[in-house]
C-alpha cells in the first residue's frame, strides 16, 4: 500500500471505524484512541498490505483493540447473554430508530459488533468471520440470535405504546 | 431446496442479511405466496437492521501521514519543518546582508573634499587623499575603520571597491588608523604665541557657528534602514559635516592668531601681544 492509499483509507474508512468502535463503547475519547491506534498499526504495516485488504485489516484491528480495551475496563463479558434487567425506553414516544438503539445497546458486545458489521458495513458472514476470529457459521447464529432479541425487543415496546 | 415451516426463519433472517442465493430468494418468495401470514415476521427482521447514520472522526487530520524522502511523518512533522526551513533561510538572508554591509563601508568611496572657492583660507579644506608628505590629513571614516598598524594587512581584511582615482604622487603608504589625527597646521614655532605677563587666564572667545558649538551635525536618516546606500551617504554626509568643522575651528584659530600678532588682543584691563 503507499502513502496515497494509506491517505484515501483515511477518508474512506475513519468515519465507519469510527462509528463501529463508538456504537460498541459509547464513549468517544476512547474510540477515538482505538482509531487513532488502528490507522498507526495500518500505516507501520502498509507495505505488507494491498489496498483492497486495508478496511478489514482496519476493522480488525478496532474490534481487537476494542475488545482488548474492554477487557482490561473490566466492561464487557464475552457471552451471548442478553441482558433483560435494563430498563426500557417507555419515557417518551419512541421512534423506529430510538428502539433499535436501545435493543443495540441490550446485546453484548459479540451481538452488537455483529449486527453493526453487518448493517453499517454491509460484510459477509465469512467477513465478519475473520474480523471477529469466529466462523462463518458462528456468525450466522449469532447474528440471527441477535435479530431474534431485537425483533423481540422492538415488538414489545411497539406493544407498549 | 425445501423450505418449510420448520426452517423457513432461517431463510428469512438470511434474506434480511442479503445472504441468499438467486434460487433461494426465489424459494422464498414462492414460500411467501403460500404463506402469507409469515410476510409479516419478514417485515419485522427487516425493521431490525439498521439504517446508515453518520457518525464522522472528530480528528481525521491527525491520521493523514505524509512520506518525505523516504521517512514517514505526520502533517504536523511536515508544517514544523516548514517552519525550520523558513527560519534558516531568514538567517542565512541575515547573514548575508550583515557580511555585504560590513564589507561596503571600507570599500566606498572615499569622499572628495574641494577648496571652498574664494575663501581665504579654503586651501585648509583638504582632501582626505593627501601626498605622503602631508603629515597629518583630515581624518577620514573609512581610514578610521581600518586597522592600526601600516601594512599589516587590513586591506585584505577590508577588501571593497577602490576610492575614486586622485591625482598624486607616489602612492600613499596604508595609512590605517583608528584614532582621529588633529588637523594639519602650520610648524609650532609660526604660530605658538608667547602670552605676555598679563595675559589674561580667559581665554579668548571663539564665536564658533551655532552649528558648531557641541551640537552633532545633522545626518538624514537612510530611507531604507540597513541599506547599504543609506550608510554609505550616512557616512558621507558625517565626513564633510566633520571636515568643514575642523577647517572652520581652523580658520577662526588663524584669524585670532593674526590679530593678535598685529595689535594684540585687549580683554578688559588685560592685552594680550605676542613678542617677536
Amino acid at each position: 500500500m503507499t502513502e496515497t492509499e494509506y491517505n484515501e483509507c483515511v477518508d474512506r474508512y475513519a468515519d465507519g471505524l469510527y462509528r463501529f468502535i463508538v456504537k460498541n463503547l459509547k464513549h468517544p475519547e476512547d474510540a477515538k484512541d482505538i482509531v487513532q491506534n488502528s490507522f498507526e498499526i495500518l500505516w507501520t504495516h502498509r507495505k505488507e498490505l494491498k489496498a483492497d485488504k486495508a478496511k478489514s485489516y482496519l476493522f480488525t484491528t478496532g474490534y481487537r483493540n476494542m475488545i482488548d480495551h474492554l477487557r482490561k475496563s473490566s466492561r464487557v463479558s464475552l457471552t451471548e447473554e442478553f441482558p433483560e434487567n435494563l430498563p426500557a425506553v417507555r419515557d417518551q414516544e419512541p421512534d423506529l430508530k430510538a428502539v433499535l438503539m436501545a435493543g443495540l445497546e441490550r446485546l453484548s458486545t459479540i451481538q452488537r459488533s455483529l449486527v453493526l458489521l453487518k448493517d453499517y458495513e454491509g460484510y459477509s458472514y465469512e467477513e465478519i468471520g475473520a474480523i471477529t476470529g469466529l466462523n462463518a457459521s458462528q456468525v450466522r447464529v449469532y447474528l440471527h440470535r441477535a435479530r431474534l432479541k431485537m425483533k423481540a425487543y422492538l415488538v414489545k415496546m411497539t406493544h407498549l405504546t | 431446496m425445501d423450505i418449510n415451516r420448520n426452517n423457513y426463519q432461517q431463510y428469512l433472517l438470511r434474506e434480511v442479511d442479503d445472504e441468499l442465493s438467486a434460487a433461494e430468494k426465489a424459494a422464498l418468495r414462492g414460500f411467501l405466496q403460500a404463506h402469507p401470514a409469515l410476510q409479516q415476521e419478514l417485515t419485522l427482521l427487516r425493521d431490525t437492521k439498521l439504517s446508515a447514520e453518520e457518525v464522522p472522526f472528530p480528528d481525521k487530520a491527525s491520521l493523514y501521514h505524509r512520506q518525505i524522502a523516504g521517512k514517514p511523518s505526520s502533517r504536523r512533522g511536515m508544517y514544523r519543518r516548514i517552519v525550520l526551513a523558513a527560519a534558516c533561510a531568514a538567517a542565512v538572508c541575515l547573514a548575508a546582508v550583515y557580511l555585504w554591509q560590513a564589507k561596503s563601508p571600507a570599500g566606498a568611496p572615499a569622499t572628495s573634499y574641494s577648496p571652498v572657492a574664494g575663501h581665504p583660507d579654503s586651501d585648509l579644506v583638504q582632501s582626505p587623499v593627501r601626498p605622503p608628505q602631508d603629515p597629518a590629513p583630515v581624518p577620514h571614516l573609512a581610514t578610521i575603520r581600518a586597522a592600526d598598524k601600516p601594512g599589516s594587512g587590513s586591506k585584505q581584511n577590508l577588501p571593497g571597491p577602490p576610492a575614486p582615482a586622485k591625482p598624486r604622487a607616489p602612492a600613499p603608504p596604508e595609512i590605517p588608523t583608528l584614532a582621529l589625527r588633529p588637523l594639519s597646521r602650520p610648524p609650532a614655532a609660526e604660530w605658538v604665541p608667547t602670552i605676555s605677563k598679563e595675559i589674561s587666564r580667559e581665554a579668548p572667545e571663539i564665536s564658533l557657528p551655532a552649528e558648531q558649538n557641541g551640537e552633532a551635525p545633522e545626518v538624514k536618516a537612510p530611507g531604507v534602514l540597513g541599506t547599504a546606500e543609506a550608510l554609505a551617504q550616512a557616512k558621507d554626509e558625517l565626513d564633510e559635516a566633520i571636515t568643514e568643522k575642523v577647517a572652520t575651528v581652523h580658520r577662526s584659530t588663524r584669524d585670532w592668531m593674526a590679530q593678535l600678532a598685529k595689535k594684540g588682543i585687549t580683554v578688559g584691563n588685560l592685552t594680550i601681544a605676542l613678542k617677536d
